[in-house]
């Protein structure tokens, strides 16, 4: 095993520069990868914080009663791309106003409480549809129908569809990112340990007719890989966490990855290159 | 040991050996001779399957290397010390390591390793050069150190090319004895070389290869 460790490093010390320059690349494309990576996990959790919010909110007209606000209701819920709808009074509106407004909601709360003044909040209805199955089309479709009711003052998307689509295009370019940048990584790589193994050509020929069996050769190559795998890897995390840290005053609220998805970035660039050192392996062996 | 029949080999258009056909015994000493081109190397690279022959079948060590794979390459090599014309060191490792190399690509043991590099550099005389380079150490010290790293694995078959080239008569009379004790041991040695004389000095079987075919055989 000391053998092989120690054949090994002399195959990584052959690559030279290139090696180094290597690793400089394979850093440059971990911090781009980490880019798309860390976009689409912010979307996707945007997404999972507002999953439960309608996807579109009616707003009914002040002369509308409860009554006919809930006539309403079981009108639009016979449409089959509606899942359900949910009525909200003014009465509820005001009441939730303390909250989600705070002190300005208490002194709305207090002055319609005093003064029996006109309730500022509009009663609204709250529209739930299967965001996975329905096109952006079918959506403005589905706007425009509710659009002609008389009752309806105004409809407003609340951007979950929206998000869902950002979600679903941050997926597609993640993943494409991931094919693209696996390719490069492995490019990279088999191209150092092919220039190692020419360096060492003479001293492999002279090996091989020595006896060397052909997984004598396979450590060195798969060690190298690994080597250049997991140290580019490394490398762009860091210069990428740096790069967030110096920023992240500027910019605020942004976060690193988790460190399951750091080990699995380390995992899969050093999976690269084992494969890559196993295929250029069976060239040279 | 070695059964070579009916061989022939060409690089590209250029032929080289032409259906050369001999034996060689277990235990024996068999000289190769021939002047330079007339195709030694080659013939022994055929032995050690470093080339393939366009015709003919070989044997070796009773393996038929036409039926020899990648798998099977490395343990029939193992079995065979090989000295190269230009001795092929590792020119950026010690005399040790390069002494070593043949028992560390065996997955030998490294205190058995130690334990017998050390045993052929003392019998070699090569010990006060153990940290030296091979560029470092005299062309004859350099032949002795291929030769050990030949036989430090033991093997039942020793193909040496051109072990005395540029040696005067004295120092190429020590390369023979050397390699004539090791065929007292029992291994079986069969040398390349262009100096008929110095065969024939030896007393050994002497097989003589010109114009790609064999012309003479002796049998002492």
């Amino acid at each position: 095993m000391r053998y092989r460790l120690k054949n090994a490093i002399s195959h990584i010390t052959c690559a030279g520069t290139s090696s180094l320059i290597g690793i400089i690349g394979i850093g440059f494309i971990t911090v781009l990868l980490t880019t798309l990576l860390l976009n689409h996990l912010l979307i996707s959790q945007q997404s999972e914080f507002k999953s439960y919010s309608p996807t579109l909110v009616a707003f009914l007209k002040n002369t509308v009663d409860e009554a006919h606000g809930r006539t309403l209701v079981s009108q639009l819920e016979k449409n089959g791309q509606i899942l359900a709808v949910g009525y909200t009074s003014k009465a509820d509106k005001l009441a939730r106003g303390e909250t989600e407004f705070q002190d300005l909601g208490v002194l709305i709360k207090e002055a319609f409480a005093e003064t029996q003044g006109v309730n500022p909040f509009p009663a609204s209805l709250n529209i739930y549809v299967d965001e996975e199955l329905i096109t952006r089309k079918a959506l403005e479709h589905i706007v425009l129908e509710i659009k002609t009711h008389d009752e309806i003052e105004d409809v407003m998307l609340t951007g979950q569809g929206q998000l869902k689509d950002r979600l679903r295009d941050s997926e597609r370019t993640t993943l494409a990112g991931i094919a693209v940048a696996s390719v490069f990584v492995w490019f990279i790589i088999a191209s150092i340990i092919k220039r190692s193994a020419a360096a060492r050509s003479e001293e492999i020929y002279l090996m091989k007719l020595l006896g060397m069996f052909r997984n004598y050769l396979l450590t060195p190559f798969i060690v190298h890989g690994l080597f250049l795998g997991g140290l580019g890897a490394i490398c762009g995390l860091g210069c990428f966490y740096g790069m967030l840290y110096v920023f992240q005053t500027q910019l605020g609220g942004l976060y690193f990855l988790t460190i399951y998805q750091i080990i699995s970035v380390v995992v899969a660039e050093m999976l690269i290159g084992i494969l890559a050192g196993f295929v250029t392996h069976r060239k040279f062996a | 040991m070695i059964q070579v029949h009916q061989v022939s080999f060409s690089y590209n258009e250029l032929s080289v050996l032409e259906q050369v056909s001999f034996r060689v015994e277990r235990g024996e000493f068999v000289f190769l001779v021939g002047p330079s081109g007339a195709g030694k190397t080659t013939l022994l690279r055929l032995l050690y399957a470093d080339l393939i022959p366009i015709a003919g079948d070989l044997s070796v060590t009773g393996q038929k290397l036409a039926k020899l794979d990648k798998m099977s390459l490395p343990y029939f090599r193992q079995k065979i010390g090989l000295v190269f014309q230009d001795f092929k060191f590792l020119p950026d490792k010690s005399v040790r390591e390069n002494l070593a190399l043949p028992q560390k690509l065996a997955s030998t043991a490294p205190k058995f390793v130690k334990e017998s590099v050390d045993r052929f550099l003392h019998q070699m005389g090569l010990s006060h050069h153990q940290h030296a380079l091979p560029t470092e150490i005299s062309s004859n010290e350099r032949r002795r150190l291929a030769i050990a790293r030949a036989v430090i694995n033991n093997p039942v078959l020793l193909l040496a090319d051109a072990p005395t080239e540029g040696l005067d008569l004295r120092l190429s009379l020590e390369v023979m004895a050397l390699l004539d004790a090791l065929n007292f041991q029992g291994m079986t040695v069969f040398v390349t070389t262009t100096d008929r004389q110095l065969a024939e000095k030896c007393n050994k079987r002497i097989i003589e290869l010109r114009d790609g075919g064999i012309h003479f055989f002796s049998n002492r």
